[in-house]
C-alpha cells in the first residue's frame, strides 16, 4: 500500500492533476498526461525514492500506459 | 539478372511475389523456413547491390562485418564491466562509418568510397544495440540473429527502423495461423497501396508538378506565389513517396511474418507539432526519443544540470531535433530545418503550459481543431521547404 | 470488418491505380497537331513541358518562320529590346522560339536538339553562351535533374547504332549526377555505352517501350500550364518607335534603362536589387573573387552542342554577353579572368569553324547595356540585334564546313590554361 501511495503522489506532482488517484485506469499517454519528458522525469523519481534501477531502454510505453501498471511494474521491479 | 534498387520498379514486385511462394506457404501451415527466407535475402541483396552496384554491396558487406565485431566485443566485454567510456566508445565507434560518409563530400566532393544506400538506417540498428547491450538488456548474443536484424532485406535502405528485441521475437516464434491470414491481407493491401501513393501519385507529382512549379519559382526568382506553390507540391510529393516507400517495406514484412513498425499515421492532420512527430517518420522520430532525448533527459535530470524542467527539456530537443537535421546532411538547410522544429516544438510546448493553466478561459471547439490542424500543416510545409534545399538554389542563381 | 469492406480496402488501390495507369496509357489523345495558338503561346513560355518534351517544340520547328534562340535565365528578361519584341515590332519575318530557362545549361540544350534532329537540318540558330556556366564542376546536379528529360535520354538511347567517342564521353558525364544513377537500368546501360559497348536488340524493345510511355505522358501534359510572355511583349512593344533607326533606338534604350535603374549604384534594375540584391549587399562585397569560369567539364559539354550542330550542318549566331561592370567592381569578379574564358571558348568556336560570334564582352562598362547583373539589358539586346538581325535576314543556312575535334572532349582542354592558347 505503502508504494501505491509513493507512487501516486509522484505522478500527481508530474502530471499536475489529481485525476491519476481517481482512475487508476486512465491513459496518461492518451490523455496527454505524460509525455516523454514527463516518463523521464517518473523514472528518476522512482530511482530516487525507491532504490530501483530503470534503464529508459527497459521503458515500453505500453507497460506504463496507467497508474496501475506503474505501480506494477515498481512492485515488480522491487523484488 | 536485371539489378534494381528495393522497389525500384514493378518489376521488383514479380519477383517478390515467386520468391515468396514457399515462405507464405509454410507460414500459412504456422512454420519459418529460415533457410529459405535467408536465401531470398542473399538473392535480393545481390539484386539490389550487385552488378552495377558492386561496389556498394562490397561496401555493405564490410560495414555489416565491422558492426557484427563492435557488437560481438562490446557483448564480450559488457559482460564483466561497465565502464562509461568503453560504452560511449563503442558508440562513436558504430556511428564513425556514417560520419565518415556524411563528411567526405565536405572535404573531397566525391562521395566516400565507403558508403553505400540504406548506411544511415543500419547506423540506428548499431547504436540501438549498443545501448542495449549498456543496458543489461541484451542477455545472450546471438550473431546469427543480429546479421539477420541488420540485413532484413525489405527494410535495409530507407527503413521503418525495427527493435532488436521485437525483431528477435517475431523471428523465434513464428505468427500463429489466423494472426498471419490477417498480416497476409493487410501486407498485400499496403503493397498494393503503396503503389497508389508512390508509383501513381508520387510519379505524377514529383514528375509533372514539381519541376513545372519549380521552373515557375526559379523564373520569378525571390519570394513568389509560385515559390508558395512549390511548398505545397513539394510537401505532398514527400509524403507520397516515401510513405508509399515504407508501405511496401512495412506490406513486404509482412508477408514475411514479421510486423515492421508503421512509418506514417496521417502527419498532415496532426493539431500540434508535437503530434506531428508522432505521426511522421514515426520510426525515426521515435528512435531520437528514445536513444537521444529520453537518455539525455534522464543524465540531466538525474545530475541535476539545468534548475528548470524546462530549460532541461528544451536543451533536450534541440540537440534532438540538431541532430536529425545533421542525419539528414551537413548542409546549411537542414540544420536550419532542424532547429527550426526544436523551436516550433519548444514554443508548442510552451502554449501547452500555457493552455493547462487557463484551461476555462480558451475555447476549444470543432473550429478551434481545425485551426490547429491548418496552422500546424503550414508550419510543417514551410519547414519541407526549407529541408527541400530549393531556398538555397533559388538563393544563389542570381549571382552565379 | 466484413468480407466486402476487406476485399475493397486490400484491391481498392490496386483498382485506382489501374485505372489511373490505364487511363494514361490508352485514353484517346487526339492525333491532331498543336494548334497554331499553342505553339505561339509556347514559343515565349520557355516552360519545363517544352524544354523536357518534344511535341511541341518539333513541331514549331517544322514551321520555319520559327528560329530557335538557346540560352537561360537572360531570356526571360522580357522588354521593348528583347529579340521577341523586336522580331514582332519591325516585322522581321522570323518569330525566335525561346529554349531554355533560368539553370538549363549545355546538356539541356544538347538533348533538346538531338530530339529534334531532323528538324534542325540546315536550320539557323541563336546561342547565348552565358560565361557562368562554365563553373568548375559545371552544371549544379539539381538544376540538372530538374530539366533532365528522360523522354529524350531515351530518343537518343535508342538512336546510337554505333558508339562513338561523343556518345562514350555523354554517358560518363550522365553518370556523375545522382539522379542518373538511382536508375539502376539506365546506370547499366550508360556504364554499357561509357565502355564502347553497343546496345543489344533485346535491350532496345526495353528503351523503345519506355519511350513510347514518357512520349504519351508528353501529348497528354504538354500543352498544360504554357504561360506566354506575350502580354509582356505587346506592352514593351508599345513604348518603340514606328521606324527602326539604331541611333534613335540607342537612346531610347539608354533612357529607359537609366529611369528603371535608379534606386542603386549597380545600374541595376530597381525590382532586382530589392528583391535579390538590397537583402544580401554587404554579403556580397568582394565575394566573387574567386569565381572562376576558365576551368569546367562544360567546355566539353558545350562540345556536344557544337558536335550536334555541325552534324545537322546548322547555321549559329553565338553570343557571348558581358558581366556588369560596376556590379563585378564590388564583388570582386575578375574582368581579367572573364576575358581569359572569351579567349578560351571563342578559341573552341573558331578552330571548329564556327565563325558567327557576337562578342559582347568588351561592352561591360556600357550604360545600361545590362539589366543587372549578367542579365544583358536595354542597349544589350539592342547591340546583340546589329548581329542578329543581319544573320537572319536570309533564312537559308549558308554552309559551313566545320572541322569537329573530339579533343575538346578531353579533361585535357576542360582544365587548359588559357594562357597557353596559341591564338
Amino acid at each position: 500500500m505503502e508504494t501505491q501511495d509513493k507512487v501516486l503522489a509522484i505522478l500527481e506532482e508530474i502530471t499536475g492533476t489529481d485525476e491519476v488517484r481517481d482512475n487508476l485506469e486512465v491513459e496518461l499517454f492518451d490523455e496527454g498526461l505524460l509525455d516523454s519528458l514527463g516518463s523521464v522525469q517518473l523514472l528518476v523519481e522512482l530511482e530516487s525514492e525507491f532504490a530501483i534501477e530503470v534503464p529508459v531502454s527497459e521503458f515500453e510505453r505500453s507497460e506504463w500506459a496507467t497508474p496501475q501498471k506503474i505501480i506494477e511494474q515498481v512492485v515488480r521491479l522491487q523484488e | 539478372m536485371k539489378y534494381m534498387t528495393p522497389y525500384e520498379s514493378p518489376f521488383y514486385f514479380v519477383i517478390l511475389g515467386l520468391a515468396f511462394i514457399p515462405i507464405i506457404v509454410q507460414l500459412i501451415r504456422g512454420k519459418r523456413m529460415l533457410w529459405y527466407q535467408n536465401s531470398v535475402t542473399v538473392l535480393f541483396l545481390v539484386i539490389s547491390f550487385g552488378g552495377v552496384n558492386l561496389r556498394q554491396g562490397i561496401a555493405l558487406l564490410v560495414y555489416v562485418f565491422f558492426e557484427l565485431l563492435l557488437a560481438y566485443s562490446y557483448f564480450h566485454y559488457r559482460q564483466k564491466r561497465n565502464s562509461q567510456f568503453i560504452f560511449y566508445l563503442a558508440v562513436i565507434l558504430a556511428i564513425a562509418p556514417l560520419v565518415i560518409v556524411k563528411t567526405t563530400p565536405l572535404i573531397r566532393h566525391h562521395p566516400s568510397f565507403i558508403g553505400f544506400l540504406g548506411i544511415s538506417y543500419l547506423t540506428f540498428k548499431s547504436v540501438q544495440m549498443v545501448m542495449e547491450m549498456r543496458d543489461g538488456f541484451v542477455k545472450e548474443f546471438h550473431l546469427g540473429r543480429y546479421t539477420q536484424f541488420l540485413l532484413f532485406f525489405p527494410t535495409i535502405s530507407s527503413g521503418p527502423i525495427d527493435r532488436y528485441r521485437r525483431f528477435e521475437k517475431e523471428l523465434l516464434t513464428p505468427p500463429t495461423r489466423e494472426h498471419y491470414l490477417e498480416l497476409l491481407n493487410k501486407g498485400i493491401q499496403n503493397i498494393f497501396m503503396g503503389c497508389l501513393y508512390k508509383f501513381i501519385l508520387g510519379f505524377l507529382l514529383g514528375n509533372e508538378l514539381l519541376p513545372y512549379i519549380k521552373n515557375l519559382a526559379l523564373s520569378e526568382g525571390g519570394f513568389s506565389i509560385a515559390l508558395l506553390g512549390y511548398m505545397y507540391v513539394y510537401s505532398f510529393y514527400l509524403f507520397f513517396d516515401f510513405a508509399g516507400y515504407s508501405l511496401f517495406a512495412i506490406g513486404t514484412s509482412y508477408l514475411l511474418g514479421y510486423e515492421t513498425p508503421i512509418n506514417f499515421n496521417k502527419p498532415f492532420l496532426s493539431p500540434n507539432i508535437k503530434e506531428f512527430w508522432n505521426r511522421w517518420h514515426m520510426s525515426l522520430s521515435f528512435w531520437f526519443r528514445d536513444y537521444v532525448y529520453m537518455r539525455l533527459m534522464f543524465t540531466f535530470m538525474k545530475k541535476k544540470v539545468f534548475k528548470s524542467k524546462v530549460t532541461t527539456s528544451n536543451v533536450g530537443y534541440f540537440v534532438l531535433f540538431l541532430l536529425m537535421g545533421a542525419w539528414h546532411g551537413l548542409t546549411w538547410y537542414y540544420l536550419v530545418y532542424g532547429f527550426y522544429h526544436a523551436m516550433m516544438i519548444c514554443l508548442n510546448d510552451a502554449w501547452l503550459r500555457f493552455k493547462k493553466k487557463h484551461k476555462k478561459r480558451i475555447p476549444s471547439n470543432r473550429l478551434t481543431k481545425a485551426f490547429a490542424i491548418f496552422l500546424t500543416f503550414h508550419v510543417v510545409c514551410f519547414s519541407f521547404l526549407i529541408f527541400s534545399g530549393f531556398l538555397d538554389t533559388l538563393i544563389h542563381l542570381p549571382f552565379r | 470488418m466484413n468480407l466486402k469492406k476487406q476485399l475493397f480496402t486490400t484491391f481498392g488501390p490496386l483498382f485506382a491505380s489501374v485505372v489511373i495507369v490505364g487511363g494514361v496509357l490508352t485514353l484517346p489523345i487526339s492525333e491532331k497537331k498543336v494548334s497554331d495558338q499553342v505553339i505561339d503561346k509556347a514559343s515565349t513560355s520557355m516552360s519545363i513541358n517544352v524544354i523536357k518534351g518534344k511535341l511541341i517544340r518539333n513541331q514549331a520547328m517544322s514551321n520555319k518562320s520559327y528560329v530557335p534562340f538557346f540560352g537561360s535565365s537572360e531570356l526571360s528578361r522580357i522588354n521593348a529590346f528583347h529579340p521577341v519584341t523586336i522580331a514582332q515590332k519591325y516585322q522581321r519575318g522570323y518569330q525566335p522560339f525561346l529554349l531554355g530557362a533560368p539553370g538549363t545549361q549545355s546538356l539541356s540544350h544538347f538533348f533538346m536538339l538531338q530530339s529534334m534532329g531532323k528538324e534542325m537540318e540546315k536550320r539557323k540558330a541563336v546561342f547565348i553562351i552565358s560565361p557562368q556556366w562554365f563553373v568548375k564542376k559545371g552544371v549544379k546536379p539539381e538544376m540538372f535533374s530538374l530539366y533532365f528529360s528522360p523522354l529524350q535520354t531515351y530518343q537518343w538511347l535508342n538512336g546510337l547504332t554505333k558508339i562513338s567517342q561523343e556518345d562514350q564521353y555523354l554517358a560518363k558525364r550522365l553518370l556523375t549526377f545522382p539522379n542518373i544513377c538511382a536508375d539502376t537500368a539506365l546506370k547499366t546501360v550508360l556504364i554499357q555505352i561509357s565502355e564502347g559497348e553497343a546496345i543489344t536488340k533485346e535491350q532496345k524493345v526495353n528503351w523503345r517501350f519506355k519511350e513510347a510511355i514518357y512520349s504519351r505522358e508528353d501529348k497528354l501534359f504538354a500543352q498544360l500550364g504554357l504561360i506566354s510572355k506575350n502580354k509582356k511583349v505587346l506592352s514593351a512593344m508599345k513604348k518603340l518607335p514606328d521606324t527602326y533607326n539604331y541611333d534613335v533606338l540607342d537612346k531610347l534604350a539608354y533612357k529607359q534603362g537609366k529611369k528603371a535603374t535608379n534606386n542603386n549604384p549597380f545600374e541595376i534594375n530597381n525590382h532586382f536589387y530589392k528583391q535579390n540584391i538590397l537583402p544580401v549587399e554587404r554579403h556580397l562585397k568582394g565575394a566573387q573573387k574567386e569565381f572562376d569560369y576558365r576551368y569546367s567539364p562544360e567546355f566539353s559539354d558545350f562540345q556536344l552542342v557544337l558536335n550536334e550542330m555541325a552534324k545537322r550542318q546548322m547555321d549559329v549566331l553565338f553570343v557571348i554577353p558581358p558581366v556588369n561592370e560596376k556590379w563585378s567592381n564590388y564583388t570582386g569578379l575578375s574582368q581579367k579572368m572573364l576575358a581569359e574564358f572569351d579567349r578560351k571558348i571563342t578559341y573552341q568556336l573558331k578552330t571548329q569553324n564556327f565563325t558567327n560570334i557576337c562578342d559582347l564582352s568588351q561592352d561591360k562598362n556600357v550604360p545600361y547595356f545590362m539589366e543587372d547583373t549578367i542579365h544583358l539589358g536595354w542597349r544589350g539586346w539592342l547591340a546583340m540585334d546589329q548581329s542578329v538581325a543581319p544573320f537572319l535576314k536570309n533564312k537559308k543556312a549558308a554552309t559551313n564546313s566545320y572541322q569537329i575535334n573530339s579533343y575538346f572532349l578531353t579533361p585535357d582542354w576542360q582544365n587548359k590554361n588559357p594562357k597557353e592558347i596559341p591564338f
